[in-house]
C-alpha cells in the first residue's frame, strides 16, 4: 500500500514537474524563436499574421541581405574585433597577474589583491561619467582601442580565478623548470599557463559573452557610426532605420544574438563548468 | 605551488604590473573621480566652470529630487523582485531538475539561454512583442484561447505597472543564472545525508525541507548577492523599453545618472548620484556577506 501511494505521489510529482518545466521551456524559448522566425519572413507575411509559423517555402534570407549591405557587416566586424582583442588581452593580463599573486609572496600582496577584488562590487553606472571624462582627456573617445583598453581593466575576475588555479600547480614542475634554466616568464608561459586550461576557458567564455553583449560602454564611447558594435547599432541606427520593417529589424537582432547562441550550443560544457566553479566559492 | 618570498620588483612586478597599470588607470582613477566630482558643480566641457560646492549636490539629491527617490525605489523593486522571483524560480527549477527526468540536461541548458543574449536585444525583442500595432501577443494568446487577456503593452504606459513589466523581463533573463547557482550548490550536498535520512524513514518532502534547503545556505548567499548586484546596475531594460518613462516612473539610478550626467551634462550632480549608487552596492554586498554566512566555508 505504502509503495503504491509513494509511486502515485512520485508519478504525480513528475507529471507536474514536466508541465511546469515545459511551460517554462516554451516561455524561455519563444521570444528568441519568434525573432528568428520573423526575420526569415517577408514583410507582408509578417503583417498578415505575426505569430504564425511560416511554411518552409516562405522562408527567405531577403532581410538579412538588405541589412548586411546597409551596414550590419561593419557593425558585426566591429563587434568581433573588439571582442577578440578584449578576450586575448584580458586573458593574458589576468593570467600573468594571477601567476604573480600565486607564485610570489611580497609586501602588500594582500592589499593589492584586495584592490583588484573590490572592483567586483563596483557597478558600471557608478563610474560612467568620470570614465567618459578620462577617455576624453586621453583622446581615446571614439576609438576602438580606447574601449578595448577600458575593457582590459576588468581583470579582477580572471585574476582571482587564475591565482587560485595556479596554486594547484605542483611545485616540482616549477622547480624542475628552473633547474633546466628557464626564466620565470618562460615557466609561466610554457608550463603553468597551459596547465590551467579549464580556468582559461571559463575566463574566455565570460569575457567574450560580456564584451559582445554589453551596451553601456560602446554607447558612451563609440560615437561614430562606423565603429559601433552590433549591439549599439541595433539600439540606435538600426532601430531607427527599420523601425517598422519587422523583418529587417528581427534579422538584425538575430545577427546580434546568433553568434552567442551558437557558441553556447557548442561550448555549453565550458559555460556549465564556469558557472559551477564560480559559485562553489560560496 | 608554494609561494616564493621576494620583493615586488624582483619577483611579481613583471607579471602584475601590466594588469595593475590598466586597472588603476581605467578603474581606480575613474572611481576616485566619481567620488571627487560629486563635490563639484561642472558641465564637463571646459575647466572654467568647475566649481567646488561641497555637499550641495547631495543635499539637492536627498531633499529636492523626487526622481532620485523614485529611481532608488525602482532599484529596490528590482532587488526585491530578483530575490523573490528570480532566485525562487531558479531554486524551484533546480530542485525539479534533480529528479530523474527526460531531457533534464537539455532543459537545464535551455533555461540559461536568455543569459547569453544581450539585454539590449532582449529589450528590443520584448518591445516588439509587446507592440500592440503588430499584435504578436494577441495572435499568440488568441491561438491558445487566452485572447482576451489583459494587454501587457497597456501596462507599459501605466505609471505604476510599467516597472513590473520590466521586472518580469529581467526575471525571464536571469532565472537561468540563479538556477545554475543552485544546481552547483545542490551538487555539493553530501549524498550520505540523504541515505541516512532514508534509513530513518524520511520521505521526499521531509528530505528537502530538512536536508536540502538548510544545506543550501551558502548558495542562497551567492544567489542573492548576484541578484542584488544585477539589480543595482540595471540599465538596459528601462533605458530601451521605456526610456525611464512614463514620466520617470521606470527611472533607475543608472538611467538617472546617465540622464543627469550626459543629457544634462551635470557632472557633479551625476557623480553624486553615482557615488550614492556605489555606496549602496557596497553596503548591500557587505550586508549579504555578513548576514548570510557567505565565505565562511561549510
Amino acid at each position: 500500500m505504502i509503495v503504491e501511494e509513494r509511486s502515485i505521489r512520485s508519478g504525480l510529482l513528475k507529471f507536474t514537474s514536466y508541465i511546469i518545466l515545459g511551460i517554462l521551456f516554451v516561455a524561455t524559448i519563444y521570444p528568441l524563436f519568434w525573432t528568428l522566425m520573423t526575420s526569415l519572413k517577408e514583410y507582408r507575411l509578417i503583417l498578415k499574421d505575426p505569430a504564425a509559423l511560416p511554411s518552409l517555402s516562405a522562408l527567405t534570407l531577403h532581410n538579412y541581405g538588405i541589412i548586411w549591405r546597409e551596414g550590419v557587416s561593419t557593425f558585426f566586424f566591429n563587434s568581433i574585433f573588439i571582442t577578440v582583442c578584449t578576450v586575448i588581452g584580458t586573458l593574458f593580463l589576468s593570467a600573468m597577474a594571477g601567476y604573480g599573486f600565486a607564485r610570489f609572496k611580497f609586501r602588500g600582496s594582500d592589499a593589492l589583491f584586495l584592490l583588484f577584488a573590490m572592483s567586483l562590487v563596483v557597478v558600471a553606472p557608478s563610474i560612467m561619467i568620470s570614465e567618459y571624462l578620462l577617455l576624453h582627456f586621453l583622446h581615446l573617445l571614439s576609438t576602438r582601442i580606447g574601449i578595448i583598453l577600458l575593457y582590459w581593466s576588468g581583470t579582477a575576475f580572471g585574476i582571482i580565478m587564475t591565482s587560485n588555479a595556479f596554486r594547484g600547480v605542483p611545485q616540482d614542475i616549477i622547480d624542475t623548470a628552473h633547474i633546466d634554466g628557464c626564466g620565470e616568464f618562460t615557466v609561466f608561459l610554457r608550463i603553468a599557463f597551459p596547465l590551467i586550461k579549464p580556468t582559461l576557458a571559463t575566463i574566455t567564455i565570460f569575457t567574450l559573452v560580456w564584451s559582445w553583449n554589453t551596451l553601456i560602454w560602446p554607447l558612451l564611447i563609440l560615437q561614430k557610426l562606423g565603429q559601433q558594435t552590433i549591439i549599439v547599432a541595433l539600439l540606435g541606427f538600426l532601430k531607427g532605420q527599420y523601425m517598422v520593417d519587422w523583418g529587417c529589424l528581427t534579422a538584425g537582432l538575430s545577427i546580434g544574438f546568433l553568434p552567442m547562441l551558437v557558441g553556447y550550443f557548442f561550448f555549453q560544457k565550458y559555460f556549465v563548468q564556469g558557472l559551477t566553479l564560480g559559485s562553489m566559492k560560496g | 605551488m608554494q609561494k616564493y618570498k621576494t620583493s615586488f620588483i624582483k619577483g611579481p612586478a613583471l607579471f602584475v604590473l601590466p594588469a595593475l597599470v590598466i586597472y588603476v588607470l581605467f578603474l581606480v582613477i575613474p572611481l576616485m573621480g566619481s567620488i571627487g566630482f560629486s563635490f563639484f558643480r561642472w558641465s564637463g566641457i571646459s575647466l572654467n566652470d568647475l566649481k567646488f560646492v561641497g555637499l550641495q549636490n547631495y543635499k539637492t539629491i536627498f531633499l529636492q529630487d523626487p526622481v532620485f527617490w523614485r529611481a532608488l525605489l525602482n532599484n529596490l523593486i528590482f532587488v526585491g523582485g530578483a530575490i523573490v522571483f528570480q532566485c525562487t524560480i531558479g531554486l524551484i527549477v533546480a530542485l525539479l531538475l534533480e529528479q530523474r527526468l527526460l531531457f533534464r540536461n537539455f532543459l537545464r541548458g535551455t533555461y540559461f539561454l536568455p543569459a547569453v543574449v544581450s539585454l539590449t536585444i532582449i529589450g528590443i525583442v520584448f518591445e516588439i512583442l509587446l507592440n500592440p500595432e503588430l499584435g504578436v501577443l494577441k495572435g499568440l494568446l488568441g491561438r491558445i484561447g487566452l485572447g482576451y487577456f489583459a494587454n501587457p503593452s497597456q501596462w507599459l504606459s501605466d505609471k505604476n505597472k510599467a516597472i513590473y513589466v520590466l521586472l518580469a523581463i529581467q526575471v525571464w533573463y536571469g532565472f537561468g543564472w540563479s538556477m545554475f547557482i543552485f544546481v552547483s550548490g545542490l551538487k555539493s550536498i553530501n549524498p550520505e545525508l540523504y541515505e541516512a535520512a532514508t534509513m530513518d524513514g524520511a520521505t521526499g518532502a521531509k528530505k528537502i525541507v530538512y536536508i536540502t534547503l538548510p544545506s543550501l545556505k551558502g548558495t542562497y548567499a551567492v544567489a542573492i548577492l548576484f541578484a542584488t548586484l544585477w539589480a543595482m546596475r540595471v540599465f538596459e531594460l528601462p533605458f530601451i523599453i521605456t526610456r525611464g518613462g512614463p514620466g520617470h516612473a521606470t527611472e533607475v539610478l543608472a538611467t538617472w545618472i546617465y540622464s543627469k550626467g550626459f543629457t544634462y551634462t551635470r557632472v557633479g550632480y551625476g557623480s553624486a548620484l553615482a557615488t550614492i549608487l556605489l555606496i549602496f552596492g557596497i553596503s548591500l554586498s557587505f550586508l549579504i556577506f555578513r548576514y548570510t554566512g557567505m565565505g565562511k566555508g561549510e
